[in-house]
């Protein structure tokens, strides 16, 4: 539960740099760094440090916490929620965070096709009916590609001042790496999943023997899952209660992509036309000493683009001009403008996501805009 | 990107890993509304003996995420007690009862509710705010699940029983440790520590009900209003605060718009990189983005830039608070997965404010591509067609407003989770908005050379009933200046024939000007001017064929400063419209006429021997160097001709020391003018930011009085001081057959939601044509005048009649707006106090 402070008041003979919960952490982002999983589970996700920092990770789409205790989660778990650059900039991915109260020995569907399910110093805070029931749960019911599970090492803790039997009084138990390991490897060999063992926390020179402080096992699946398979005879009811669920703006969301799109259209636009303007005001200058009537005298079809809007322009047709009062841009030339070209991918999805919202020539083949008001001043 | 060459040369560096560099102490201001910098920041005002809590808790709600900052709502300042004839009462009697309704609901607890407040001891001492909450907590059958902690104070719905409750919980290293929980305060809902409390617990519903907290409101993210054109997104939200009023406690909620922008601070230095030459980047770059407020991609923060360092990037380095050292690029990828894709980008510094215990954190160091700009620049501001695109969403009508307003209470009636927590804590809102009445005190007459007008008093307005008519006093244009560019000889010889036909009937004798055509550069009206103007000449009219500000603030500096006589630019378009040429000449009348000394109307102004004073400041917001006040006070009976001088602030000086060489001076001129000094000081201070009132109450106000007693032994003026806010939240609704509408000009508000410490009041003096109205707040901090508090109200709106720029009734008694335009062109264009010999004129208008 509290494992963030758990080192602190580590002095003298073990101090860990960077201190070991991180380490752990740390453990976990490099594992999604390799696996890259879409959809991730941390179980006894407490006050959601982890989640928090696995929501950076761009690859993961799906973030879900479990806990037993509703209000260690409920504590912090507003720093799961978009911030404003996700809805100012929203990513290309998609992610939903959710936060679950309920516990590990029971099912919930919602837990189902995970890619990497976490379990971060959870056992060891199990009882033994919990226990039991822990590895059908996670391995038999859930079933995800990867499982990480960590707990503390027994044979380091005379290592650790003030630890009289437990690291903390919630402990049940603490196993040394012989107990661990049979536990984990009998674990495995039930549901079909491979398991390596590893740690983090590394003793101190010549205590070698002891192992790392913390000790972990990663457990692989062995046989990927038809879907079929993992859908038939699991239980459909819900135990756990959701306490969060964050769903933060992507591109893929339609909604999102041609607010964007909307936006990028009307800016790109916009800095042709200024300097468009800008060039037949200056040319206009040249000519005619009278400011007054400068916008009525336009001709049409100049190519006045600056130079390095201008290199875009290849075709004839692609080049905007001013009609009367009226810019015409064509969306050909909007469409190779590359964070237009990115967001829409083709000509076609980029008139569907405009249609309405950005004002167009008759034909539908460029964006129009009116200079009339253009110089007017309160 | 791809379109821009890959690096613009600006941001080639030599790469030196360097650790930031100090920035100035004064950093440059950008915000408008500042306070008085200058003052002495006093540490403590007086705070009454029950707001003294912990320091954590002054921070949740105070600042609520780290930082102690001012307390922005002046609770504490109780200016009230020492005014001896408002003890009783601070209510007005005149006018006509008005229903209003406000945004402000009231904050309920149940019957013989009270705060229970203990304080939590550990023994052994445990250091850890976070510890000393885990092992609290492994007590919650005790203490149950609702509660306030901030490692030293808990404050709990129940009482525990006993006055000390022991209680024992274990470390994970197997230490026990003895809690004691002590009782140390029952407090009734009313109690100033239960406000903190109550804004405590407000934040934490408006995080439930999941709006985003940026600065010191909430917004709601999930709606927002694109606005493509700029690649502005404006969030809808509530400022809020709970605060005890004149008869309850009530939270006051206003709706807010965050104006946000999809453009990191990188993406504004490319686009900007392409708008000036290259030479003129870097200072470009610190015009425009200095002084804005960022918000950092992969957190929630919002930072004041102070400073661009050119010569950093994202490759630098850092020392790590683990002593480690790693560059930005490793430190962002690391700890948010921020990929930094320009390596050159310069990074910019912001000056924290933030602490850390006792220690002040140093300069903060952001990367420019992580960074979001937020707000609008004075370059949008000048846009008017996205400031009105801007308005057309944010400035609502009463009746919207309203509902609003209203929907914050829904979304906590409607929340499960929040409706729990109020219920624990014994809390709840009543669902409607208060109610009560305001007074609508009747109009003025204007009184203009014998003639007597009335106005509707619906639109505050009397351009249309006084055209035509005579001046007080018109001063005449026998010798006067024309200067025009050849393009606009026409618009300029138009110019001259309006005029001719427009003043006579006010009274303005006036000759045909010396007309001079101008080369359109600065130096050439310049040379102009200082061949032409003799000692006899009246005014020099400018006509400018553009906007540009430099021509203009050149020609102001010279006239206002070297070379002393009024003048009046006018842009040539404004005047090419035939259709409104006529009032436009019109206006350029009466405007010139003022600021060579002319009178246009007055009201009256039943009490004698009075000397008004409006002081208002600018805050520079590019060098951010000074702040510059504006003193205005009136040299006659009447009220139509006024004292200007402003103060400049020097480095290392206070604003108040100029503001009490501009009241002595005034007072000499006063003398010189009426043979004797005024009986009564009234003093009308604009420009004073929320938290400010005690460094005012405890700073100014005394060098007021220290001023006034230096001008002789037997002078015993009776003082008054006002402070005047133009921005609060306060809004009020006139209820009218059904509808919500604004309240007419002069409804007064001395009741419900003034402040029970404060000699308070409000009053709506101007009229709106879309939105809603914004009520002035007047308080009065200082105080012998005796004066009743409705002949103070009538007077203050009295005074909101006579701004001659504008044949209306304003904002704010028309003095402050007077210090405001002096302000405003001194810190604009002037930058050094202009000649003393203007100063019996209004030649800034």
């Amino acid at each position: 539960m509290d494992k963030n402070f758990q080192e602190e008041q580590y002095t003298g003979i073990v101090k860990f740099i960077p201190p070991l919960y991180e380490q752990r952490y740390q453990f976990i982002k490099d594992l999604v760094g390799k696996y890259k999983p879409k959809k991730v589970a941390d179980l006894g996700c407490a006050d959601c440090t982890l989640l928090w920092m696995l929501k950076f990770c761009s690859c993961i789409e799906v973030l879900a916490g479990l806990d037993v205790c509703a209000s260690v989660m409920k504590e912090k778990m507003h720093r799961l929620s978009p911030l404003p650059g996700d809805y100012l900039q929203p990513a290309e991915r998609s992610l939903t965070v959710t936060l679950h109260h309920g516990s590990v020995a029971h099912k919930d569907p919602c837990m189902l096709g995970f890619d990497l399910v976490t379990c971060i110093e959870l056992i060891e805070h199990l009882e033994q009916s919990e226990l039991k029931k822990f590895p059908e749960v996670v391995f038999g019911f859930m079933a995800p590609s990867i499982v990480v599970i960590s707990t503390p090492n027994s044979e380091f803790n005379p290592l650790l001042p003030g630890v009289m039997l437990f690291r903390h009084p919630d402990h049940k138990f603490e196993w040394n790496r012989a107990q661990f390991q049979s536990w984990a490897l009998e674990t495995a060999r039930r549901y079909d999943y491979s398991v390596e063992f590893t740690g983090v926390g590394h003793p101190p020179a010549g205590m070698e023997n002891v192992g790392f402080c913390t000790q972990i096992g990663v457990f692989v699946r062995k046989y990927p899952q038809t879907s079929e398979s993992a859908q038939s005879g699991k239980p459909t009811e819900a135990a756990y209660k959701t306490v969060f669920k964050a769903v933060y703006p992507s591109l893929k969301d339609e909604k999102y992509l041609q607010n964007a799109v909307v936006s990028e259209v009307i800016f790109t636009a916009q800095i042709i036309k200024r300097s468009l303007m800008d060039r037949l005001m200056l040319e206009h200058e040249e000519y005619n000493d009278d400011p007054t009537e400068k916008k009525c005298k336009f001709q049409p079809s100049f190519n006045c683009l600056s130079e390095d809007l201008g290199k875009l322009v290849v075709e004839k047709s692609m080049e905007p001009f001013v009609n009367g009062n009226v810019v015409y841009i064509p969306l050909t030339t909007i469409f190779s403008f590359p964070k237009v070209n990115r967001l829409c991918g083709t000509f076609e999805k980029l008139h569907k996501l405009i249609a309405g919202k950005v004002t167009l020539s008759s034909d539908g083949s460029a964006v129009m805009f009116n200079t009339e008001h253009e110089n007017e001043e309160n | 990107q791809q379109t821009l060459p890959s690096q613009p040369p600006g941001f080639r560096q030599p790469q030196q890993p360097r650790v930031p560099p100090s920035v100035s102490e004064e950093p440059g201001g950008r915000g408008r509304q500042r306070g008085p910098q200058s003052v002495p920041q006093g540490q403590n005002g007086r705070r009454p003996e029950g707001l003294q809590i912990s320091a954590g808790f002054q921070e949740l709600s105070l600042a609520d995420r780290g930082g102690r900052r001012r307390d922005f709502h002046d609770t504490g300042v109780d200016t009230r007690q020492a005014i001896e004839h408002v003890q009783e009462s601070k209510t007005g009697s005149s006018g006509i009862m008005v229903k209003l309704t406000t945004n402000y609901f009231r904050l309920m607890s149940r019957p013989q509710w009270a705060l229970y407040q203990y304080h939590v001891s550990y023994s052994p001492e445990m250091e850890a705010r976070r510890l000393r909450s885990a092992l609290l907590f492994q007590h919650e059958e005790l203490i149950g699940k609702t509660h306030a902690f901030d490692g030293s104070i808990l404050f709990l719905p129940k009482n525990l029983g006993n006055k000390v409750t022991e209680v024992f919980s274990r470390t994970r290293n197997g230490e026990d440790v003895k809690i004691t929980i002590t009782l140390t305060n029952e407090l009734p809902p009313t109690s100033p520590t239960c406000l903190q409390f109550y804004n405590i617990i407000f934040r934490r519903l408006l995080k439930m009900l999941n709006l985003q907290q940026i600065g010191r409101n909430y917004y709601n993210p999930s709606d927002p209003i694109n606005i493509p054109n700029h690649r502005l997104m404006v969030w809808p939200g509530f400022t809020t605060s709970i605060l005890q009023y004149e008869e309850s406690i009530m939270l006051c909620t206003d709706v807010s718009y965050k104006v946000l922008r999809s453009e990191t601070v990188l993406d504004f230095m490319y686009s900007l990189y392409y708008q000036v030459e290259e030479q003129r980047f870097r200072d470009a770059c610190a015009k425009e983005l200095i002084g804005l407020i960022v918000l950092t991609k992969y957190n929630n923060r919002t930072y004041r830039v102070d400073d661009i360092d050119w010569d950093a990037n994202p490759q630098c380095t850092f020392r790590k608070a683990d002593g480690s050292e790693i560059s930005y690029v490793d430190y962002y990828k690391r700890q948010y997965n921020q990929e930094i894709t320009d390596l050159n980008q310069p990074v910019l510094i912001s000056q924290s404010k933030r602490k850390r215990g006792n220690m002040i954190l140093g300069p903060v160091v952001l990367i420019p591509e992580l960074c979001f700009l937020t707000g609008l620049t004075e370059k949008m501001r000048n846009d008017f067609n996205m400031m009105k695109d801007l308005s057309s969403h944010t400035r609502l009508p009463p009746e919207q407003r309203k509902c609003e307003i209203g929907r914050l209470i829904d979304y906590i009636r409607k929340d499960d989770n929040v409706q729990k927590e109020l219920r624990d804590w014994g809390l709840s809102f009543d669902s409607n908005l208060l109610s009560f009445s305001g007074r609508v005190i009747p109009g003025e007459k204007i009184l203009q050379s014998g003639s007597v007008f009335d106005y509707n008093p619906q639109y505050a307005d009397w351009s249309k009933e006084t055209r035509g008519a005579p001046l007080i006093c018109a001063k005449p244009l026998d010798n006067w200046l024309l200067i025009y560019t050849r393009r606009n000889y026409d618009i300029a010889n138009t110019l001259l024939q309006n005029l001719f036909k427009v003043t006579p009937s006010m009274g303005i004798r006036m000759n045909k000007a010396t007309m001079i055509e101008v080369e359109d550069r600065t130096e050439a009206y310049l040379r102009v001017l200082q061949q032409s103007i003799t000692s006899d000449t009246n005014i020099a009219v400018c006509v400018l064929s553009s906007a540009r500000k430099d021509k203009y603030d050149a020609i102001k500096k010279y006239l206002c400063t070297d070379c002393p006589i009024p003048s009046q630019c006018v842009l040539a378009r404004t005047l090419s419209k035939p259709q409104s040429a006529m009032s436009v000449a019109t206006k350029i009348a009466l405007q010139m006429n003022c600021k060579m000394g002319g009178e246009l109307w007055s009201v009256e102004i039943p009490l004698k021997q009075v000397m008004v004073v409006g002081i208002d400041c600018y805050h520079d917001t590019l060098s951010g160097k000074h702040s510059i006040a504006g003193f205005v006070a009136n040299l006659n009976q009447t009220m139509t001709r006024w004292f200007s001088r402003c103060v400049v602030q020097g480095h290392g000086q206070e604003l108040v020391d100029g503001l009490k060489a501009c009241l002595q001076t005034a007072l000499r001129d006063w003398f010189k003018w009426n043979k004797y000094l005024p009986s009564r000081i009234i003093v009308y201070r604009d420009g004073v930011g929320d938290g400010q009132l005690h460094t005012l109450v405890n700073y100014e106000v005394p060098q007021f009085l220290d001023c006034l007693k230096s001008v002789g032994k037997d002078y015993n003026p009776r003082l008054t001081v006002v402070v005047v806010k133009k921005r609060v939240n306060t809004r009020f609704f006139a209820q009218s057959s059904g509808a919500l509408k604004n309240p007419p000009p002069g409804t007064v508000v001395d009741v419900a939601v003034t402040r029970p410490e404060w000699y308070d009041f409000f009053i709506v003096s101007q009229a709106v044509r879309n939105g809603c109205v914004a009520p002035t707040h007047y308080n009065v901090i200082y105080d012998t005048s005796s004066l009743k508090p409705d002949h103070l109200q009538r007077l203050t709106y009295k005074l909101c009649h006579l701004y001659y720029n504008w044949s209306g009734v304003i904002r704010v008694p028309a003095p402050c707006q007077y210090a405001h335009k002096l302000a405003f062109l001194v810190g604009q264009s002037i930058h050094k106090e202009p000649n003393l010999l203007l100063s019996d004129r209004l030649y800034y208008l």
